[in-house]
């Protein structure tokens, strides 16, 4: 069924499930891929997408349907994960990371381009976990999820202007670390930007 | 960054950011979706207050279910419903479990870097242990009340425990608290997740975690709630 995204809201308020899954259909993934981000563990994130979901729900009488919704969402999701990680406290989830990596075997050694780029993609997560907390979200909401400007600056609630410089810093920053600890991402970057530096 | 690096480096970290290798999500057996189709919002919170009010949440086989974390103070909690059921029993306390780091009260009020007041009528201890690594736990047994308590710095400890605990929120002196109970294995980890040897037990008492002046108390007893948490005030006035 299709209907515009104010005729959903309402539908779904009045207890419309088909509208309320046309709704977060789409904005699933992007719920978990942030809250992976943030927390780095699928279980966890996933968690977290599911209660930003319910909380959506349980909220959409107060939701502001001129607005729109996936920034909301992603508000939402964003703060569980933070208050997540803040409760989980990082030296758990390095635990589980490293046990997670203990176990896992090492990549082959032919791999393929493909799977390069997605390594790469990974060494690139790690390079912005050194950035401190706000330039990481930046980054993740603006080039890990493609989130325009303007949505950015909705799901933090900052004005446009102050994306515009957070994210300026933490490309400067993120740009010192990998320069200092990510050879092969420096090395990529080079090989493809030779002209821009 | 000049404006042409930083667009370059936009862009690559753009193409690069896109081909992050997110992990499968995992299947959760309870739908984000309006599992009723006539359940509303309203009506929705309005059935999860009276379930709350009806105390339904706190139903050990319900809560059992629940893969929850919980913090008070220092102590973060993990209640992992994967894990076994304790194999021993555990010990009771009038038997003085064996712990490391035995010292004296006064010893170990020396030591400490946070204040450790007893209520006089609690009188002293039979026995106090020192933990001082990463951070500082002390722990009391008096074996005749029966009480172990751990007084715990503001570097973190963290437990895990097994389905088989049921946990509910409470207060003490008007600040957070948690009470806990059933049988679990009891493992303590400082900050940096390495266990804190020797501390490995099997509890199948009520636990009292509350904080006071950035200290975070454990106190394991055979009390109720309302008992416990009255002797938890008593800490809270000493000086």
């Amino acid at each position: 069924m299709i209907g515009t995204a104010v005729d959903l809201i309402d539908r779904a308020r009045a207890g419309d499930d088909r509208a309320w899954q046309q709704l977060i259909e789409p904005l699933q993934q992007d719920l978990f891929r942030l809250a992976y981000l943030v927390l780095r563990d699928p279980a966890e994130a996933a968690d977290v997408q599911q209660e930003a979901l319910l909380r959506a729900w349980l909220k959409l009488e107060q939701f502001d349907s001129s607005r729109p919704l996936r920034p909301w969402l992603m508000q939402i999701a964003l703060n569980l994960a933070r208050n997540r990680r803040r409760t989980l406290r990082r030296a758990w989830a390095r635990v589980t990371r490293l046990i997670r990596s203990e176990s896992q075997p090492e990549p082959a050694a032919g791999l393929s381009e493909r799977a390069i780029v997605r390594e790469q993609a990974q060494q690139l997560w790690r390079a912005v976990q050194q950035l401190p907390v706000k330039g990481q979200t930046i980054v993740y909401l603006r080039y890990f999820l493609d989130l325009t400007e303007e949505e950015a600056a909705a799901v933090l609630e900052i004005p446009k202007g102050t994306v515009k410089s957070r994210t300026s810093r933490a490309l400067t920053q993120l740009r010192g670390i990998i320069q200092r600890d990510f050879v092969e991402l420096e090395a990529d970057f080079v090989g493809k930007f030779p002209k821009r530096l | 960054m000049s404006e042409n690096s930083q667009n370059g480096f936009e862009q690559w970290l753009a193409e690069t950011a896109r081909e992050f290798p997110y992990p499968p999500q995992p299947d959760r057996s309870v739908s984000p979706s309006i599992t009723h189709r006539r359940l509303t919002p309203r009506l929705a919170a309005v059935m999860v207050a009276i379930l709350l009010v009806l105390g339904l949440l706190l139903v050990p086989p319900v809560r059992a279910t629940l893969r929850e974390w919980f913090s008070i103070g220092s102590v973060s909690i993990l209640i992992d419903t994967t894990a076994p059921t304790p194999s021993a029993t555990a010990v009771p306390l009038s038997n003085l479990p064996n712990l490391p780091g035995r010292t004296t009260l006064a010893e170990a009020q020396a030591q400490a870097n946070f204040s450790l007041a007893i209520p006089d009528e609690l009188g002293p201890p039979t026995a106090v242990y020192l933990h001082d690594g990463v951070g500082q736990m002390v722990t009391l047994i008096w074996v005749d009340r029966p009480l172990l308590l751990h007084v715990i710095d503001q570097n973190m400890i963290l437990t895990k425990i097994g389905p088989q605990s049921y946990s509910e929120p409470v207060s003490v002196n008007g600040q957070a608290a948690y009470w806990v109970s059933g049988t679990r294995q009891l493992d303590l980890y400082d900050q940096y997740m390495e266990p804190i040897e020797g501390f490995r037990r099997v509890v199948d008492g009520p636990v009292l975690i509350w904080t006071n002046d950035n200290v975070t108390y454990r106190l394991e007893s055979d009390l109720s709630p309302d008992e416990a948490i009255k002797l938890a005030e008593t800490f809270i006035l000493s000086p």
